[in-house]
């Protein structure tokens, strides 16, 4: 809980005691008074800014400029950014939700001690989360040992079971647990998610499906996506985890034979979404590619639409260096050898730690 | 209306009854008017004469009134006007191929006569102003004659008029309300006079600075001119210190300390001069605050202070403690219309000083940011491409190589890595504008050169988007579009054609409505149309579609617009390509009424539809479109053309759209059940759009090549069936001359003849109207089929050309082949076509000789086919064998072809189940008899493998094709084969569905969509016939295929 009046030693609230008298009056929050940078809950419909002042994993509570405190639910969260973290840390969080865990990383590593020194519990627990979720996902893209990164991902759970990052890092811990062969315990894991709010349990579902897609059960898979999609946890956030269970179904389809299924499902995303949502898109027109690579006489549309990723959704690197890897071998089918040469160069110096780069060099 | 305002004055001065002050007045008046009129006129001459009349005015006007307020105006007025006219000289001196000592002479007495009609002599504040003739002591008197009414009603003695206010305390005399009243008046005046005074003064001090930019530089005059405008502006300064004029004062002397110190050749003097400027100029640089004429007069500042600076190379001072808040002025974002020379000059000049500073520091990494700063400074100003601009370029070439691309990356903004690639987008043009001249001047050296610099430009301006785009924020989508749109464009004049069309489709179909979006559209449409010309030949059908896509996709979103209109004639082009009627008719559909080529569009693709209403009549029952949707297609095709014809055309005519179309309009007359002659006979021979009339018009155009060819066989038929046989044998011998004389002249009239068979043939056809034709159409038909056999026996009989011949041998041959169902031509008079055919074939053959000897094999080939038609086996294996069993000749694929056929037929019809077995076990695995070899469909397959897959040409293409078609008819035969063999039944069923197997896992494509489908229908019947009717077809061999994946 991080009580509004509650004046720890923390260097914000130290500030915050000698204005509280001036504060209270104005039913201002002291650090807007003292000119202080609010804090932002970036929702998937836009921000509410203010003093966050506790978090649990189903929302998060925020007190706005007029002193009222508004209830966020988790499944709406984009982003929450402390006003007073170090940039690194913004930056970090940033590039993670981006994708580039990798870059996330590097950024965390630029912290130093005393920047946190002092800092409040929030900021701690959330320099924490980002570190354990940056060092797991690097793991699950390079296919590296998950060990540490299961330890980190552990270790988080363990200490912050109340934090707004809950679900987001038990999944990550199923992903992680599947990778080293543990599935029932994935399960497990995935199921902590499925107690929380529709959402939730629609990404718990598409979470499992994904792990028996790795586990080239293509068809139980499909059936897990199936159960995600029959929830209807309505709002924009609930259709944004419909759409990535429709594209992991998609994925199926593909691996199953069924490519013009598929691509119809596919294609059909891409048309509903908002050509923004970069995320999305740039794993809706990976998975359209590699529908077309598969259907075996469409390298032409499958070339188009790893271009689409390279040139307008490139900002996501697993996306990307399958894009990149694919592409490699059409511009070699579309005789430009010159071209595939370009792509691999991208590749290989822009994700040499990913699958992709690691599969063109095996 | 100055003009009106002329004449009006004129008026007021002729006119008697007007007051004597208000004509006095006038010349002063029209002085002002001319002065407007000046700037109104283009002509410098007309101008010049102008302001001379304005001049003269203003003299008349002074020697009538020399003091006052009206005469302070119009001196001033003078002074300007001369000011003006001095500096139009020393503009003009600039000019290139002008004489700059004459016309800066030219200039001298105009800046001579404003300072003498602006400046006043010294005076003392007790002096006397007698007569008046400069402005300066026009505003003294006056303010003199209020500061003594002031002074003498408030009763405290003569003040100075010149004297600054705050310096002379008064004493307050309680006076009465009239007093007070008229002294409040009189301050008021007092004060408006005071700031004339500064005017005007500021005006002098003005004058003399111009004049020195007449005066040769370092020269003594020129020395004293500054020194004396630098002197002026240095006492106003000291009067007004707290004032805008004052501070502006202190600027220009400030300036001028500055323009005399660049021009001093001796160092010392140099430097105490420059420093002077320095001096001068440094409060203005640190005025605080944003208010009213604050920023400009403090980048003035900066400006002169930085260029003084750099005179210096005063690059590493220790005491620049300030240097960091002046770059940030220069960095400040100026709005457009507020940026001028000095706010152009602060930011180059402040470009030009980070660059010297980071090069003077020894740690180059420290200098980092400064580059990034000057980068950015000079770009800002090298793209208003206006003062300083071609400097500010040349900065950022010396930049580019002392900064990295990538130095500047990751701390770059979305809009300066824009600017950059807006930048090297200007200067590819440029350079493309220059390769035009360069071509146009036949200079291979300066197009190569000027090649080569576009493309680097284009190839900075597309990095520089790529490193920009993941920096833009949500706020920046709109900006973000216009992005994509350039590099949609950027990438398309680099010839990255499925990267152009990628990019231009993404615009086009998310943001239709993003500024940029339409070109984008036509981008992606036309990169599609390129590479389904020249893309990989593989993929150049789909490239087709996808462009018929774009096109559509333009026509739905634009559908008023040009563009849409072009799209249309694209999205014909694609769909008729791509044999697609539907495409064709939902095109029709989506031209609006209003659109601009409507009838150009509705000649096309009924053109094209009709066509397809051809073509797609000739498959095979089952792949034939329903008679329903036929008889839909060809009635659409038939209203658009009738429209279209109906609007007049705005080519020349003959229109080759419009008579293409024509065409089809009269073909599709001549086929019906109650065609009208008139009709079709009014229309071949229209004085614009008439095939006929084209034909025999002597343009080459329509008497040569596929058009023409078809416009001859089309009427050919028609003259023959309507028996108007002297146009039929015109129609015949311009055949034979469009065929040309060359060796290839023979093959290509037959081709003629054959198409106007086969058109003769789908005419025949669609009168039989499958089982239920009327008596009518059977009437027509038989009347048809006399006219063709009374005009071919007579041809011939008459003519004995081989040519000749061999047209009347291959249209009996058409005649017999269009024997079945649905066919008018009965089965009895087939044969005796076939047998007329196979009648004239031999003749050929009997007759021999050189000119038959060449075309041997393929007659021998055409017996084969008719006595394949007529069942004469034994025959037609005689001329197979003929043909294969000269070792040349064996690997005619056509013949091989034919051969394996011809052997598929034989088992299909044979009676006797073993011979039947024989045939299709020949046909599989081939046959050789004597010296002939004939391969069959497993040999042919084997042979096309490797040309198949070695390559992606036409020629390559084509192979694919006949492989797919042998490895169709290997597992077709075998499954017959089974059918017929009784024990082998089972053993061969299964070989069948290997053989679709194999295929399929070898190459999954199959050869494409169609030849899929019919891999997919055969391997279902194979499945069905080993007891399988629920099988999956190709599905399931998918599937097979998808888990046996590692």
């Amino acid at each position: 809980m991080r009580g509004k009046f509650v004046l720890g030693s923390n260097r914000r609230w130290a500030i915050g005691r000698v204005l509280m008298a001036m504060a209270a009056a104005a039913l201002v929050a002291p650090g807007m008074l003292l000119g202080q940078v609010p804090d932002r809950v970036i929702t998937v419909d836009g921000s509410v800014t203010g003093k966050v002042v506790s978090v649990s994993p189903n929302d998060v509570d925020i007190e706005e400029r007029d002193g009222e405190t508004k209830k966020v639910s988790i499944e709406r969260i984009r982003e929450v950014q402390f006003g007073d973290e170090p940039q690194p840390l913004r930056s970090a969080r940033s590039m993670l939700a981006r994708g580039r865990a990798a870059d996330a990383l590097e950024q965390i590593g630029e912290i130093e001690a005393a920047e946190l020194e002092g800092a409040e519990q929030l900021l701690l627990e959330d320099f924490a989360f980002l570190k354990a979720a940056a060092t797991a996902r690097v793991a699950l893209a390079s296919g590296a040992d998950p060990k540490e990164a299961g330890r980190l991902v552990s270790d988080f759970l363990a200490r912050h079971p109340k934090s707004h990052h809950f679900y987001e890092v038990q999944e990550l811990y199923g992903n992680l647990l599947a990778r080293a062969g543990s599935p029932e315990k994935a399960i497990a894991a995935y199921s902590q998610l499925a107690a929380g709010p529709l959402a939730m349990k629609v990404r718990a579902a598409a979470a499992k499906a994904g792990m028996l897609f790795d586990q080239k059960k293509f068809e139980e898979a499909i059936r897990e996506y199936d159960l995600a999609l029959g929830i209807d946890p309505g709002g924009d956030a609930g259709s944004v985890q419909r759409r990535a269970a429709e594209l992991g179904k998609a994925r199926c389809l593909s691996q199953l034979g069924r490519n013009d299924a598929a691509i119809d499902l596919v294609r059909s995303i891409i048309r509903q979404a908002d050509p923004e949502e970069k995320e999305l898109l740039s794993r809706a027109y990976t998975v359209l590619g590699a529908a077309y690579r598969a259907a075996g006489d469409r390298d032409q549309d499958a070339l188009i639409s790893y271009l689409t990723v390279d040139l307008v959704y490139n900002s996501f690197p697993d996306s990307h260096a399958e894009a990149l890897y694919n592409l490699g071998e059409l511009w070699e089918k579309a005789s430009n050898p010159e071209r595939a040469r370009e792509a691999r160069k991208v590749l290989e110096e822009g994700y040499p730690a990913s699958v992709w780069a690691k599969k063109k060099a095996g | 209306m100055p003009d009106v305002a002329i004449w009006v004055l004129d008026r007021i001065e002729s006119d008697p009854q007007a007051a004597a002050s208000l004509r006095a007045e006038v010349p002063f008046r029209r002085a002002t008017v001319l002065v407007v009129l000046s700037r109104l006129e283009a002509d410098p001459r007309k101008r010049g004469d102008l302001l001379d009349r304005a001049e003269r005015e203003i003299d008349r006007f002074l020697a009538t009134t020399p003091s006052g307020m009206l005469a302070i105006s119009a001196y001033t007025q003078k002074g300007n006007l001369l000011i003006e006219r001095g500096r139009s000289k020393l503009e003009q001196a600039k000019r290139p191929g002008e004489d700059p000592a004459k016309l800066k002479a030219e200039a001298m007495p105009s800046f001579d006569a404003a300072i003498k009609v602006l400046e006043g002599p010294q005076r003392k504040p007790g002096d006397t102003i007698e007569t008046v003739s400069n402005a300066e002591d026009a505003v003294l008197k006056e303010l003199r004659a209020v500061d003594a009414r002031i002074a003498a009603l408030q009763g405290d003695g003569e003040p100075d008029g010149d004297a600054d206010p705050k310096k002379t305390g008064r004493k307050q005399v309680r006076k009465s309300a009239a007093d007070q009243k008229e002294i409040l008046e009189l301050e008021e005046r007092q004060e408006s006079l005071r700031a004339q005074l500064l005017q005007t003064r500021l005006l002098v001090g003005g004058a003399y600075y111009e004049k020195s930019r007449a005066l040769p530089e370092g020269s003594s005059e020129w020395k004293a001119a500054l020194a004396t405008s630098a002197e002026n502006f240095r006492e106003l300064y000291e009067k007004y210190r707290s004032r805008g004029a004052g501070l502006f004062a202190r600027y220009y002397e400030g300036r001028n300390y500055a323009v005399l110190g660049f021009a001093e050749k001796n160092p010392d003097e140099r430097k105490k001069m420059i420093d002077k400027a320095l001096v001068t100029l440094s409060d203005l640089r640190s005025l605080g605050g944003d208010a009213g004429f604050v920023p400009v007069l403090r980048a003035k500042a900066i400006n002169t202070s930085l260029e003084c600076w750099l005179d210096a190379k005063a690059y590493e001072k220790k005491d620049f403690r300030d240097f960091d808040d002046l770059v940030k002025h220069a960095l400040a974002s100026v709005p457009a219309d507020k940026i001028d020379a000095d706010w152009l000059g602060l930011k180059y000049h402040a470009a030009l000083m980070l660059e010297r500073r980071a090069e003077a520091m020894a740690d180059a990494s420290r200098g980092r940011p400064m580059l990034q700063n000057a980068r950015r400074l000079a770009l800002e100003v090298a793209k208003l491409n206006r003062e300083h601009a071609a400097d500010a370029r040349m900065l950022l070439e010396r930049l580019g190589r002392s900064l990295p691309e990538d130095a500047a990356g990751s701390e770059t903004s979305f809009e300066s890595l824009m600017d950059l690639a807006r930048m090297s987008l200007t200067k590819m043009q440029s350079r493309q504008a220059e390769m035009k001249q360069a071509a146009a001047a036949n200079a291979a050296a300066e197009l190569e050169t000027a090649r080569v610099a576009a493309a680097a430009e284009r190839d900075k301006a597309l990095a520089a988007i790529r490193r920009a785009m993941p920096l833009a924020g949500e706020e920046d989508l709109e900006a973000l579009n216009q992005a994509r749109s350039i590099e949609a464009y950027l990438l398309y004049d680099a010839k990255r054609l499925y990267e152009a069309a990628a990019m231009g489709g993404f615009l086009a179909e998310g943001y239709p409505n993003a500024r940029g979006s339409r070109q984008s559209a036509r981008i992606a449409m036309a990169s599609w149309q390129q590479l389904a010309k020249d893309g990989p030949i593989a993929w150049r059908a789909a490239a087709k579609a996808r462009c018929g896509d774009a096109a559509a996709l333009i026509m739905r979103t634009w559908p008023n617009d040009a563009e849409a209109a072009e799209a249309a004639v694209v999205a014909i082009a694609a769909a008729t390509e791509s044999r697609d009627p539907k495409r064709l008719v939902e095109i029709l559909d989506m031209v609006p009424e209003s659109s601009p080529r409507r009838a150009e569009i509705g000649l096309r693709a009924g053109t094209a539809l009709w066509r397809e209403v051809l073509e797609k009549r000739r498959l095979e029952q089952g792949e034939r479109p329903a008679d329903e949707m036929l008889a839909d297609w060809k009635n659409l095709a038939s209203r658009a053309i009738d429209l279209g014809l109906a609007v007049p055309s705005t080519a020349a005519p003959p229109d080759k759209v419009a008579v293409a179309a024509a065409l089809a309009r009269c073909q599709m007359e001549i086929e019906k059940k109650d065609s009208d002659n008139r009709f079709v006979d009014a229309l071949l021979t229209h004085p614009t759009h008439g095939p006929w009339t084209a034909a025999v018009g002597g343009d080459p155009a329509f008497s040569t090549g596929p058009l023409a060819e078809s416009i001859l066989t089309v009427a050919l038929r028609y003259f023959i069936q309507s028996d108007q046989l002297d146009k039929a044998q015109q129609a015949m011998d311009r055949l034979e001359a469009a065929a040309g004389n060359g060796e290839e002249a023979s093959a290509r009239l037959t081709a003629m003849y054959l198409s106007m068979g086969r058109d003769l043939q789908s005419q025949l056809e669609a009168l039989g109207g499958g089982q239920s034709g009327s008596p009518e159409a059977a009437g027509k038909a038989a009347s048809i089929l006399a006219g063709f056999e009374k005009f071919l026996d007579g041809v011939a009989k008459r003519d004995r050309k081989v040519s000749s011949q061999i047209w009347v041998a291959t249209t009996y041959l058409s005649l017999g082949s269009a024997a079945g169902s649905g066919s008018p031509v009965p089965r009895a008079k087939a044969e005796g076509y076939l047998s007329k055919a196979a009648e004239a074939y031999e003749g050929l053959l009997r007759q021999g000789g050189e000119e038959i000897g060449k075309f041997e094999p393929s007659i021998r080939l055409k017996l084969a086919s008719v006595y394949r038609e007529l069942g004469r086996w034994e025959d037609a294996q005689g001329h197979i064998d003929w043909i294969l069993s000269d070792p040349r000749r064996q690997n005619s694929l056509d013949a091989q072809i034919q051969a394996a056929e011809l052997l598929q037929a034989a088992g299909e019809r044979a009676a006797d189940k073993a011979a039947a077995e024989q045939y299709f076990r020949q046909a599989i695995a081939g046959r050789t008899a004597g010296s002939s070899v004939i391969w069959g469909w497993g040999g042919i397959g084997n042979k096309l493998a490797r040309q198949t897959f070695s390559g992606a040409d036409e020629k390559s293409q084509e192979a694919r094709s006949k492989f797919f078609m042998a490895r169709l008819n290997v597992a077709k035969c075998r499954l017959m084969r089974a059918e017929a063999s009784g024990q082998e039944r089972d053993k061969l069923l299964q070989m069948a569905a290997n053989d679709v197997a194999i295929t399929y896992r070898l190459y999954p494509d199959l050869g494409g969509p169609e030849m899929s489908k019919r891999f997919d229908t055969l391997l279902k019947e194979i499945e069905k016939r080993r007891g399988n009717p629920a099988s999956g077809g190709l599905a399931d061999l998918q599937r097979q295929a998808a888990g046996a994946t590692p």
